[in-house]
């Protein structure tokens, strides 16, 4: 039985610090290759499976999963970015960039994974699939994020520009003899929604935008936060779209 | 002759005296005052007397129409939506394209717990 050297002992605490390599099983994750001569070895945890020579087809196979994996949602965040009006022209280039990085970097990997012999260029690979790219963790989540925080700020921006349309439609109602106490305080809950919702949504999506794969873990909680500012912000505009509802019917 | 008729006339104008500047016949200037028979002429006589009606009756045509019309144009106004059509459906889309987003971000954070 091999004893890990410190390499190797390094190596399988940063495995297991990853948390499982993206899916693959552990196989790649807690087997981690011994010296420079490539051969395999276990962490010396016999619950969990290990890369070996008899499993090295086993755990290719597992990796180019985890990878195509990767690509199919990497063309889904490509497509929905494409597919978002309400996204910032900065902001969609922005993503547009991370995107097109990503694929680059993991459609290398996709290239290298079937040449791998050995578990060591396994794991590597890997690593790198995982910590180079955080498809799931960083680039997914920033895409929708990025998406609904500009999307919110639009609908913001648009209630905005409306109000003093709605205020003087509302006045010129009253002016000839409608009673718009409804439609008042109809407007007044509308400001305050928007207003409400702009403080919300205020600086999301530059934030989102602004982690990086380097920024795991501590981008777990910023995007949290964000998910939650826009969540609220969505509340509070489909109650000022109710209000909007109410004072066109209170005018009509 | 001539300046000096006019002359008198802005100064009786001014003066409040209803006064007509009119040309007579042989080309000169006669200044006319309400004194009855200073000016024997017939068309200084009209001149005089249809300024008077005519300053009445303009006056009093415009004012029986125009307030009417603003009456019932303010009437159909409230009708108009304060935004249109089209602004309202593009709000609607526009909040169903924000709640895909936050679900997908959603299943985005739940995934990502598992999987880095």
């Amino acid at each position: 039985m091999h004893r890990p050297a410190p390499r190797l002992a390094a190596t399988i605490a940063l495995a297991a610090a990853l948390g499982g390599l993206g899916g693959l099983g552990g196989m790649l994750a807690l087997a981690a290759p011994a010296g420079a001569a490539g051969t395999t070895a276990t962490t010396g945890t016999a619950s969990h499976p290990t890369c070996t020579p008899a499993t090295v087809v086993a755990a290719q196979q597992q990796l180019e999963a985890a990878l195509a994996g990767r690509v199919t949602v990497l063309g889904s965040l490509s497509g929905d970015v494409q597919a978002a009006t309400g996204l910032a022209a900065a902001d969609r280039a922005t993503l547009t960039a991370t995107l097109a990085t990503t694929s680059a970097g993991i459609g290398a990997l996709v290239q290298k994974a079937p040449t791998d012999t050995t578990c060591l260029a396994l794991w590597q690979d890997a690593r790198s699939m995982v910590q180079s790219y955080r498809v799931y963790a960083v680039v997914a989540p920033q895409t929708h994020l990025a998406i609904a925080g500009d999307t919110a700020d639009g609908i913001e921006a648009t209630l905005a520009g409306d109000e003093p349309a709605i205020q003087g439609a509302i006045a010129t109602a009253g002016k000839n003899g409608v009673n718009t106490a409804a439609a008042q305080a109809s407007f007044a809950d509308l400001q305050a929604q928007v207003t409400a919702a702009q403080g919300a949504t205020g600086g999301v999506s530059a934030t989102v935008l602004a982690q990086t794969p380097a920024s795991y873990p501590g981008s777990s909680p910023v995007f949290v936060a964000a998910r939650d500012g826009v969540r609220t912000a969505y509340g509070d505009l489909k109650t000022a779209a109710a209000d909007l509802q109410a004072i066109v019917a209170d005018l009509r | 002759m001539r300046f000096r008729a006019s002359t008198a006339a802005v100064a009786m104008a001014l003066a409040g005296t209803a006064l007509a500047a009119t040309a007579c016949g042989s080309g000169t200037a006669q200044v006319v005052g309400n004194a009855p028979g200073t000016h024997a002429a017939a068309p200084h006589t009209t001149m005089q007397v249809a300024p008077p009606t005519s300053t009445t009756a303009v006056p009093t045509a415009p004012p029986t129409t125009a307030p009417t019309n603003p009456a019932t144009t303010p009437t159909t106004a409230p009708a108009a939506s304060p935004v249109s059509p089209a602004t309202v459906n593009q709000l609607n889309a526009a909040l169903g394209a924000l709640g895909q987003s936050l679900n997908q971000a959603d299943n985005d954070l739940a995934q990502a717990q598992g999987d880095q």
